[in-house]
């Protein structure tokens, strides 16, 4: 079973619905999506034939302790700083991003998988595999933390 | 107080209308770094009385002197972190500075995304998009563009203040509609 995660709100410019869109075209039935996020669609959510796990709003910590090996971060609106991104990496999952974001991916230093449209990621996804995990590993820009830059 | 050796960090943040990003960030940072502190300013509902407080109130002012051995980062300003006070402590040559999370310093809604889209008309027409649309009502249209503006100019006006961005592109979006955003710091990863 390939396990993917969307964790963020459902709101406008997260990109949820352009997840959507890519689902409808997502043909296996060996794919979880686990979506850590306000309210979704039910009748969206069975129409597809990958399964939806819902688990709402669960803590940070509690998130990471789910079983899953990517995770998707679809943002449409430009972002200064991205806790998933960051947090996903830290936590050893791969990452799927939203490559027409520059300010996501200006974030990137290699690694990752980079989709341009809700077309894109679903080809990713209908070829996506358990080996895949250790391409979509990303490193990020290792900048000081706000501590050290004041000392 | 230039010379002051700086013991502890404390970040003083009015509170938004809704959480996000910037809360989740600094709450991360108060309970991570032992020595940064966090005052959080309750929300206030009543507009007229927070403009006038963001003009006029000396409150910043009166608590970084009380606490001179530490270094003082803004958040938020708006509303309780006045223009008087900024002015006052660029009179006094504290050294300041502003953690910014958000577009603030390139777009008025902060956000360079409207309609659905990510819309960078402000840095191309170098700030000078002025939409009401960005914006819920007239009044907050008013009220983020006395912030944007009002405060980033008298904080840029202090020599020895300085901006904390948390992105590299954040950083140079601001810098290319406001070329006064020279000293800046990129902060990064802030986990």
């Amino acid at each position: 079973m390939i396990e993917v995660a969307y964790i963020g709100r459902n709101s406008p410019g997260k990109g949820v619905e352009l997840i959507f869109e890519s689902l409808a075209l997502v043909y296996r039935n060996d794919m979880r999506v686990h979506f850590f996020t306000d309210y979704l669609d039910n009748n969206l959510c069975e129409s597809l034939d990958v399964q939806v796990t819902q688990h709402g709003w669960i803590s940070p910590e509690e998130v990471w302790l789910v079983n899953f090996d990517f995770v998707l971060i679809p943002m449409v609106a430009p972002e200064t700083f991205s806790f998933i991104l960051h947090e996903s990496v830290k936590n050893n999952k791969g990452i799927i991003v939203n490559g027409c974001n520059e300010s996501l991916t200006s974030q990137i230093i290699d690694g990752g998988i980079f989709f341009s449209s809700a077309t894109s990621l679903s080809q990713i996804l209908n070829n996506l595999s358990k080996n895949d995990s250790s391409v979509a590993k990303g490193r990020l820009y290792n900048k000081k933390t706000l501590w050290e830059r004041l000392n | 107080m230039n010379n002051t050796k700086y013991k502890s960090i404390t970040i003083v943040h009015c509170r938004r209308f809704n959480i996000g990003g910037e809360d989740v960030a600094l709450e991360r940072i108060a309970l991570n770094v032992r020595s940064a502190s966090l005052l959080v300013r309750p929300f206030h509902n009543s507009r007229i009385i927070s403009t006038l407080k963001f003009l006029f109130s000396p409150w910043y002012f009166i608590y970084v002197l009380r606490n001179p051995t530490s270094r003082h980062v803004i958040c938020n300003p708006f509303p309780d972190v006045s223009i008087l006070s900024i002015i006052l402590l660029r009179i006094f040559s504290v050294k300041l500075r502003l953690y910014v999370h958000n577009f603030s310093f390139s777009c008025l809604a902060n956000t360079h995304y409207r309609n659905d889209r990510p819309c960078f008309k402000s840095t191309q027409a170098g700030l000078k998009c002025f939409r009401l649309e960005c914006n819920k009502t007239a009044t907050h249209f008013l009220l983020n563009s006395l912030r944007n503006y009002l405060f980033n100019k008298v904080f840029l006006n202090g020599r020895n203040n300085k901006i904390y961005f948390v992105g590299s592109y954040q950083a140079r979006l601001a810098k290319s509609v406001q070329p006064r955003v020279g000293k800046y710091i990129k902060v990064g990863n802030i986990l």
